[in-house]
Order: structure tokens, then sequence, then C-alpha cells
């Protein structure tokens, strides 16, 4: 104990009694049992004096330094001028919303801003999706209909691969008295008759389209005969090796 | 504001949303606890430091204030833990302006103080040479002396605001007293 171990410096009982003597605090009783112990304890009158300097010298140092200072200006921040009171009585609409505006209740402020965003984009998600469309809407939305004119869309042929059965397209012979079914079809055959087709590949079959003869692909190769010039290159002056042969050997 | 009102009724008071209560409190206090910060630090601008960091410190954690302890204990401890912390930085840089040179001379303090007349730079001297004792006590007998000196309490103020017995009060006094004049014994004291 800290206690003990100053009580432990007091070289005799009086120590306790002196300090009480030297600030004037001790009682009259105290005072002249202990004036009573000074006439037989010089080391204590040695004490008291060397104490009594002390307090004189640190007497001296508070009044010539401590003293003559003025007082410190005590500031405090701006942001805990206002104490919140710990019990909140009623309060009108005004005092309660200049409340919430306060810096002190800026964590409110900031979770109602954050929830407010958070509803707002949820209110987004759900317009920019059909999912949550009102029963109106889909009602108003386009269905398909036997009687609307069917959009041609171009189907890129399918040429079936070697020994694969071919595709056949069975629609066309059920709506056969479907007028634009019919067009586009005679399109589609016009498109394959003008693709070339190669030997041993079949075409896509339709068996409603009119059969048609395809040639066979010319084998032979022609020997083109040079010297025969088309009609219309007479016309062509640019220089050619026959006229440049003859120009430089003319006597032949 | 009234006198009669109580520390603890101010800090009430304050925690209730009254601005002035807390005011009241630091006019009380700000004599004694700039004291206790200037003795404990020995200057005068890290004394007023102390002393409004003492003060904003205690502001700030106002609803953290127990009711079983006094105000004036509660400022006390404050204080004195901003004064701790001030002088453990002047440590760390090398700046302890309390710092106490413990050498032997036949021309100690009490042989000096004892010549009269004693000159102004004499005694300027003899300042220094306390406050720099002074500053070398431990801190709890420090506080002790400084207490009695500078903010002038009794040792039942002393005794009630440190927690303390009063007996506790008197011993720690009686030993920093015989502490300083242990040190100022072989203190060396210019005399012009």
């Amino acid at each position: 104990m800290q206690n003990n171990n100053h009580k432990s410096d007091l070289n005799c009982a009086f120590g306790e009694t002196l300090v009480a003597v030297l600030y004037n605090e001790a009682t009259e009783a105290e005072t002249e049992n202990f004036e009573r112990h000074l006439s037989r304890c010089r080391e204590c009158s040695e004490e008291l004096a060397a104490f009594g300097m002390l307090r004189n010298a640190v007497s001296d140092w508070r009044e010539n330094e401590f003293v003559p200072l003025s007082l410190p200006n005590i500031v405090l921040p701006d942001e805990t001028q206002k104490i919140e009171p710990a019990v909140t009585g009623k309060h009108s609409l005004l005092q309660s919303l200049r409340a919430f505006f306060t810096p002190a209740n800026f964590g409110w402020q900031m979770a109602a801003a954050g929830f407010a965003g958070f509803i707002i984009l949820g209110l987004f998600f759900i317009g920019s999706t059909d999912l949550f469309k009102p029963d109106n809407e889909i009602a108003r939305a386009p269905s398909p209909s036997v009687n609307a004119t069917p959009e041609i869309a171009v189907v890129p042929e399918v040429v079936p691969a070697r020994n694969q059965p071919t595709v056949t397209q069975n629609n066309s012979s059920a709506n056969a008295s479907n007028q634009p079914e019919e067009k586009s079809r005679k399109v589609a055959a016009r498109i394959n008759d003008k693709i070339p087709k190669h030997s041993g590949i079949p075409a896509a079959r339709n068996d409603n389209l009119p059969k048609r003869r395809i040639p066979a692909p010319k084998t032979e190769r022609k020997v083109e005969d040079l010297s025969i010039l088309p009609v219309a290159e007479a016309d062509d002056n640019s220089p050619r090796l026959t006229n440049l042969l003859e120009e430089i050997e003319p006597s032949e | 504001m009234s006198q009669t009102r109580t520390d603890e009724k101010l800090v009430e008071m304050a925690l209730a949303g009254n601005n002035d209560a807390f005011g009241e409190i630091v006019r009380r206090w700000e004599r004694k606890i700039f004291a206790l910060c200037y003795g404990m630090l020995g200057r005068e601008e890290d004394a007023r430091d102390a002393a409004q960091e003492t003060f904003v410190s205690a502001f700030r954690n106002l609803n953290g204030f127990r009711g079983d302890a006094k105000v004036s204990s509660w400022l006390h401890r404050i204080a004195v833990n901003q004064c701790l912390t001030r002088l453990r930085r002047q440590k760390t840089r090398n700046e302890s302006p309390l710092e106490f040179e413990n050498e032997d001379d036949s021309s100690s303090f009490f042989a000096a103080a004892g010549q009269l007349p004693s000159g102004e730079t004499e005694q300027k001297e003899r300042i220094e040479t306390v406050r720099k004792a002074v500053g070398a006590l431990p801190t709890e007998l420090k506080q002790v002396v400084v207490m009695k000196e500078f903010e002038e309490m009794t040792f039942q103020e002393i005794s009630e605001i440190l927690e303390i017995p009063l007996s506790t009060v008197k011993s720690r006094l009686y030993t920093a007293l015989k502490q300083l004049k242990k040190r100022l014994e072989k203190t060396p004291l210019e005399v012009v």
C-alpha cells in the first residue's frame, strides 16, 4: 500500500501532527501536545523549521508567478455547446423538425436519406420490368390473331447434310389457299433457282414447287480464239501488241 | 445562477438541457483547476491548455458522470490525467522543464535561504529551484502539495476530492515535504 509506505517515512509519531501544526489545521490539544514534544525532540524542531522555509519558498513561487496570471478563458467547442436534454418533454412540430435537422441528429438524416434512395431505386426497378405491369396493360398488349396478316420472315435455306433426311415444310400444303404464303413460297422458289446447286448435294425439297431441270455444270473448257475481238473493241484506241509489231517491222 | 446549488445539481441541470449550468461549474472551478495544472506542469501556457482541455473533456463526457462521485473529484481526476499526458509528451520530446538536477554543493538551498536580504535574481533562482524540486516529486505527492499550496485547500477538502482518508493526506504531505527538503539540501544555489 502506498499509504503505508508514506507512513514508514515518519521518524516519530508526530509527523502528521507536525504537518497539521505547520498549516495551522491542528486542534488546540494537538498543538499543545506537539509543543511539549518539540522541547524534547530536536529532529522534529529542525524539521519544522525546514518545512517552514519550504512553505515560504513555494509560497513565493505562487505569489510571484501564479497569482499575477489571469484566469484561462475556457472556451467550449461549438458542437458541444448544446447539450441534448436527457429527459425529453413534449415538442411542437416545429421543434421536432428543427431537432431533426440539427447536426447532432445527422445519423437519422443519413438513415432517412438512404431509405428514400432505396425506395426510389425499387420504384425504378418495378417500372422497368413487365412482371409488375398492371392487368389493363397486359390486356392491351398485342396478342397473336389468326386473321392477322403474318409478317414475312426471311428464313435461310436449310441445306441438309448428305444422307440426312430432307427437311420438309408441311405448313405450306395445309394452307394452300393462303395467298401471302403462296407468294412467299414462290419467292423462296425463285431464290432457290438462282442459287447454283452443287452436284451430289440435294437441294431443299419442296414438293409443291414446280420441278425444274437444273442444267449440269459444263466441265469442258472452251479454247477461246484470242484473235477474234468483240466488235466493241474496234473503237478501242489503246495500244495493241499486233499494232506495235507492225510499227516495228513495217517492211515485212 | 444561484450559489446555493451544488455542483451535482448543476450537472443534473446541464444534462437536462440548461446550457448555463455547466458554465457555472466552469466559473466555480476554473481558478482551482488552473492552479492545479500550473503547479503540476510549471508552465503557464501548458497549464492554460490543460485547464481548457479538462473542462472540454468534462463537458463532452457529462453523460458519463457518475452521481456517486463528487463533481470536484471528477474534475480533479480529469485535470491530473491531462497533466500526466502532457508530462509524458514532454518527456518523450525531452522538454521536461521541471527536471531536477541533483548535484552536491556546499551552498545549499537552505543555506542561501537563510541569508538576508535576498535580491530579485536570487529570489527567481530560489523559485526556479523549488519549481523543479516540486516537479520531480511522484504524482500523488506532488498533487497533494499543489492542492495545499496553490489551490489553498484544507486537508478535509483534499481528502474529499481525492477520496482518501484525512490521515493519508497528512502523511502524503509530510512525505512530500521530507523529499523536497532532502532534494533541496543538495541543490546548488547561485548567489549573486
